[in-house]
């Protein structure tokens, strides 16, 4: 195949340097940032404390609350219907439960849901793209839980609180780390493959932040693993699923601190669904295709943050958006895998972060924010970078120690799509480093919830409304450790499963369904000026090329 | 070289487990083919003129690459519809050159066979006297078989069709010489050549009935305790009825190793059904 | 530079059959936005995980078919290539508690499989590069293990159901045999079921409502003197 070109003759030159240091290099243990030295760092090199990249929002539950400029084109931003459009007389879908979303925190709500004793027929999945299609899937490294002898939750509670900067919420990271056991648990009795010692042992290995080598992995395929194990779990227990449907609006009844439903809207057909429920799970996921500041993304084609913007207009708060968290190692060559996830787990097993001189300048698992700004500044601060044939600047990830370190075939067996990822373009991880740069990654904050996974509004809880995974904040405070989203999505995806089926028990009637909340939400959005051209949720981001854009002409009105 | 086929490898284990172990005795040992596919047999029944004959091509494929390993061309199979089709298609794409270009063409991924491979049963590398032969056969057994009577069953794919088969289709008689050296006594019995109705078991079970009803009554009435069969297809048909007339039937191989004491390679099951009909053995 | 004019040349490829001009070295999904077609489906996680672009093509002068993910491969010129975001398929539902791990079960819940004559169109079609007739052929002999290690790294695009002539529906049997693999085969943890226990005996309790109710500044002494463990596992 012709894409198979390797490294243009110059990025050869620069390997040689790397393969000259190495062996030195694989005695050398770089030296740990210190509680200051990372807080420096950061606030010179990390794209959160640029200067002019936030602005505080103006208008809500969480007026002041300090959050990028892309983020809050969305929050303040008109809603996609007019309710006079919208006849909530004619119902299409009268459910128990709806869950919106259907990555790992929406799928595990729903199946928890059905294990506390909702039939699953009153169940209803309504997601944007696939079943599945989520950032989930992508997750690579590994899965936290503090199951071995010489570790325990509490250590894990403390690794997450000094990695979140301790702006998280402790009651959350305390349920994180009790839920976290049962889970891998759960899974392993799912039937989900993880990687073991021929006895049994979990093989865990080590991740940025955490004082135990807790991370459970499938392979560098964990999330998607997981993710297809929940999949064919929710479908054999009949959960229904609406693809293509996404969730444009919440519906609330008269006094607006009950959530009672949802607008749906069929991609492809154009038509909307009313979708009434007794309770609703907010399950959407993150925000990588806002490209922050410009970067590229790991995150799926629709992470675009329409949760939080759905429930931030039924008066929900939110926190720590100003908290966006870049992955250090994104690839940065070749062009066409821009920005895409280099899983963690490969410094765990054993690679370095190397300059253009072929020298270490940080430690390879501080936790990602260090790791990201530590690259950034090796590249724009000390211009110690390699520069791409497209001019992209990077450093090198040095691959080839992974199976010098942990024996040869390690790469393969274990990091087998990071292999395949270069393989396709020519270059062998094993032989050749990669060069990455920080993407972005993970939206840290968003939606308030308790930890019983019910959403918080000014005045306490938002009756029959919960939250789980990538859209909620405060587990995981400024900086979210690898291995702890796969696992937030799975403790609160069933803990708010089990509250919303423990909701609907109780005896509760389906509530009414208004739009009540959007003229108000208007008067704000007209009271502060916003463009009347701006709306949101954006649903999907724009990539179709401009010279066509330019000349599109919109015939089919509808 | 050795096939397994897929059957060996799941419900007819048995089949495989007794016959690596007599062969052990006599210092022929079976080096499995590190990659193999199912032999396609049931796809042969096909009027499709590709389809039935890619698998079993890419077996002689995957041997021809083994050979070297080994240093032997001859492919050995336990199975006799493995041994049918594998032997069928050799003898078709080495007889006609056209047929095997066309395969290969369909089969680029594969490297061009060159018809070295030589397929044999298992049974020819037992009575082969240059490799084990009766004789050694005879002087391995170690039990007194002499009260247990013993219906070959040949079925269709050892015989049929001449050329392939392993023996005359019109008057078999390798399976009885087998039990005879081993000390049994062998009951030919007019339907040991008979179909035992094969695949025709999914959709038609109540056909396949009552034709081995028919067969292992017969081989009942002529006196037989037990039918041996080298066919996991046979044997399953077989032991449908195997309690209505209470005649088991087993892998010869599993009556080989019986004799010559192999009990460690046979069921518990397998073992009290010998005990029973010798009685006490 | 040298590699800026590279990415100013152009290409010819032609999507479902009408020719676009795209600039070279970018790949097959950026390729057809910018043709300016807008993807609701054949889009997913953009990385190459989750199958959703599965697309298939022919090159000038090439009878042959080729298979790639959109989101990982560049185009090429005279690339004629469709897009097929959907294989129709159907699941069975199974309770994975009831079923036992044997190739019988697959094989009684998808009896296609039984029909594979190992014409290796699957394995030719699979943009992961995956043994694909060989995991079906480890199934029909029984070898649950082996077939969920060769089909572990299964992103479910479907092009090899598309392609099969004994119509089996690759990704559905391949869950079902990994379900099989790690639920009654893989050895289970035995540490992870101690510590569970654990747990809810509330061992861990105390400790955790101690650190809950922490001031900011013992909490940050503990987590500034923690020992770390080496890297490895």
């Amino acid at each position: 195949m012709s894409q198979k070109v390797g490294y243009p003759d110059y990025m050869r030159e620069y390997i040689k340097i790397v393969e000259e240091t190495r062996e030195r290099r694989l005695k050398e243990r770089y030296r740990r940032l210190s509680p200051d030295e990372r807080m420096e760092l950061l606030k010179v090199w990390h794209p959160d404390y640029k200067e002019g990249t936030k602005r505080p929002i103006k208008i809500g539950p969480s007026a002041g609350l300090m959050v990028p400029h892309e983020v809050a084109n969305l929050i303040e931003a008109y809603p996609l219907i007019d309710p006079k459009d919208i006849d909530l007389s004619r119902i299409d879908y009268d459910v128990d439960i709806l869950v919106i979303g259907s990555g790992g925190a929406g799928t595990s709500a729903a199946i928890w849901a059905n294990i506390e004793g909702i039939p699953a027929e009153n169940i209803l999945i309504a997601t944007k793209l696939r079943f599945g299609d989520a950032n989930t899937k992508m997750a690579q490294g590994g899965i936290q839980a503090a199951d071995r002898p010489n570790d325990s939750p509490a250590r894990h509670f403390l690794d997450i609180m000094g990695g979140g900067l301790y702006a998280n919420d402790p009651e959350l990271v305390r349920e994180l780390v009790r839920d976290a056991p049962f889970i891998i648990k759960w899974l392993e009795d799912l039937g989900v493959i993880f990687d073991k010692e021929p006895d049994g042992t979990m093989i865990e290995v080590s991740g940025g932040g955490a004082s135990r080598n807790r991370m459970h992995s499938c392979k560098d395929y964990t999330g998607l693993e997981i993710m297809r194990v929940l999949m064919d779990e929710a479908l054999n227990r009949g959960i229904n699923v609406l693809e293509f449907s996404p969730a444009i609006e919440l519906l609330t009844d008269d006094y607006g601190n009950r959530v009672t439903g949802a607008i749906l809207w069929n991609m492809e057909t154009k038509e909307y669904y009313v979708a009434r429920a007794k309770a609703v799970i907010l399950a959407t996921g993150g925000y990588g295709r806002l490209h922050i500041q410009n970067f590229p993304t790991t995150n799926h084609y629709g992470a675009t943050m329409d949760g939080v913007v759905l429930a931030y207009r039924v008066g929900a708060k939110l926190r720590d958006l100003d908290a966006t968290q870049y992955h250090p190692t994104g690839a940065a060559y070749p062009d066409q895998i821009l920005g895409l996830l280099i899983t963690e787990k490969v410094r765990s097993m054993g690679a370095q972060l190397v300059n253009i001189d072929g020298e270490q300048f940080v430690y390879p698992l501080e936790t990602r924010d260090a790791v990201s700004a530590a690259i950034i500044r090796e590249c724009y601060g000390r211009n110690k970078g390699v520069v791409t044939p497209t001019g992209v600047r990077g450093v090198w990830l040095d691959t080839p120690m992974v199976d010098i370190v942990r024996g040869e075939g390690a790469t393969k067996r274990y990091l087998s799509s990071v292999y395949r990822m270069y393989a396709r373009f020519g270059i062998d991880v094993t032989k050749e480093p990669i060069l990455v740069f920080p993407t972005l990654h993970y939206m840290n904050g968003g939606v308030c919830i308790n930890k019983y996974g019910q959403v918080l509004g000014v005045n306490g809880i938002i009756e029959g409304f919960f939250a789980a995974g990538e859209v909620t904040g405060g587990v995981h405070g400024k900086n979210r450790l690898m291995g702890n989203s796969l696992l937030e999505i799975l403790v609160y995806g069933r803990r708010a499963g089990i509250s919303a089926a423990k909701y609907v028990k109780s005896g509760v009637s389906p509530g009414k369904l208004t739009l009540n909340h959007i003229p108000r939400y208007v008067e704000e959005l007209e009271k502060i000026g916003v463009p009347r051209d701006r709306r949101s949720p954006m649903l999907l981001p724009e990539y179709r090329g401009e010279k066509v854009l330019s000349k599109a002409i919109p015939i089919f009105p509808i | 070289m050795y096939y397994p086929g897929c059957s060996v490898k799941d419900y007819a284990k048995s089949y495989e487990d007794s016959a690596i172990a007599v062969l052990k005795l006599f210092d022929v040992e079976l080096v499995e083919l590190d990659r193999w596919n199912c032999c396609g047999v049931v796809y042969e029944y096909s009027a499709d003129a590709v389809m039935q004959h890619v698998a079993p091509l890419r077996d002689l494929i995957r041997a021809q690459e083994f050979m070297g390993r080994v240093g032997d061309n001859r492919l050995i199979t336990l199975c006799s519809m493995c041994y049918s089709t594998l032997k069928k298609v050799n003898e078709i794409v080495t007889s006609d050159p056209e047929k095997l270009d066309n395969l290969s063409k369909y089969m680029d991924d594969e490297p061009r066979y060159n018809c070295g491979v030589d397929v044999k049963h298992v049974l020819e590398i037992i009575l082969d006297d240059n490799i084990i032969g009766f004789k050694r056969v005879r002087g391995a057994v170690k039990r007194d078989l002499s009260k247990l009577k013993v219906a070959p069953f040949y079925s269709c794919s050892l015989l049929r069709p001449r050329g392939i088969g392993i023996d005359d289709p019109e008057d078999p008689h390798i399976l009885s010489d087998l039990i005879s050296s081993l000390g049994a006594k062998p009951i030919k019995f007019p339907y040991e050549k008979r179909c035992c109705g094969s695949y025709n078991v999914v959709y038609d079970r109540s056909m396949v009935e009552r034709t081995v009803g028919e067969i292992v009554r017969a081989a009942g009435r002529w006196g037989a305790d037990m039918i041996i069969t080298a066919c996991p297809l046979c044997h399953y048909n077989l032991n449908i009825v195997r309690n209505k007339f209470n005649i088991p039937t087993l892998y010869f191989t599993e009556l080989m190793a019986y004799a010559m004491g192999l009990d460690e390679k046979l069921s518990q099951e397998t073992l009290s059904i010998f005990k029973s009909k010798i009685g006490g053995g | 530079m040298a590699g800026q004019t590279e990415l100013r040349k152009t290409v010819k490829i032609y999507i479902m059959g009408k020719e676009y001009e795209v600039p070279a070295g970018i790949t097959i999904m950026k390729a057809v936005e910018y043709a300016g077609y807008q993807y609701i489906r054949g889009a997913g996680c953009r990385g190459g995980f989750c199958g959703a672009c599965a697309t298939i093509y022919r090159l000038k002068g090439d009878y042959r078919l080729y298979t790639a993910l959109a989101c990982q491969t560049t185009v090429q010129d005279g690339m004629y290539l469709v897009q097929i975001p959907f294989a129709p398929a159907e699941k069975v539902k199974y309770n994975i508690e009831e079923l036992k791990p044997t190739g019988a079960t697959v094989l009684a819940l998808y009896p296609e499989v039984a029909r594979c004559v190992a014409c290796n169109a699957c394995t030719k079609a699979c943009p992961q590069e995956l043994q694909v007739m060989d995991a079906i052929q480890m199934i029909k002999r029984g070898d649950i293990a082996k077939a969920a290690e060769l089909c572990f790294d299964c992103i479910s695009c479907g092009l090899c159901s598309i392609r099969c002539p004994a119509e089996i529906i690759h990704y559905h049997v391949f869950q079902l045999v990994r379900r099989l693999y790690g639920k009654y085969i893989a050895p289970k943890a035995k540490h992870l079921e101690i510590r569970v226990k654990e747990i809810e005996e509330g061992k861990f309790d105390m400790e955790l409502d101690r650190l809950v109710k922490m001031n900011l500044a013992e909490l940050k002494k503990l987590y500034d003197s923690r020992d770390i463990e080496e890297v490895g596992g």
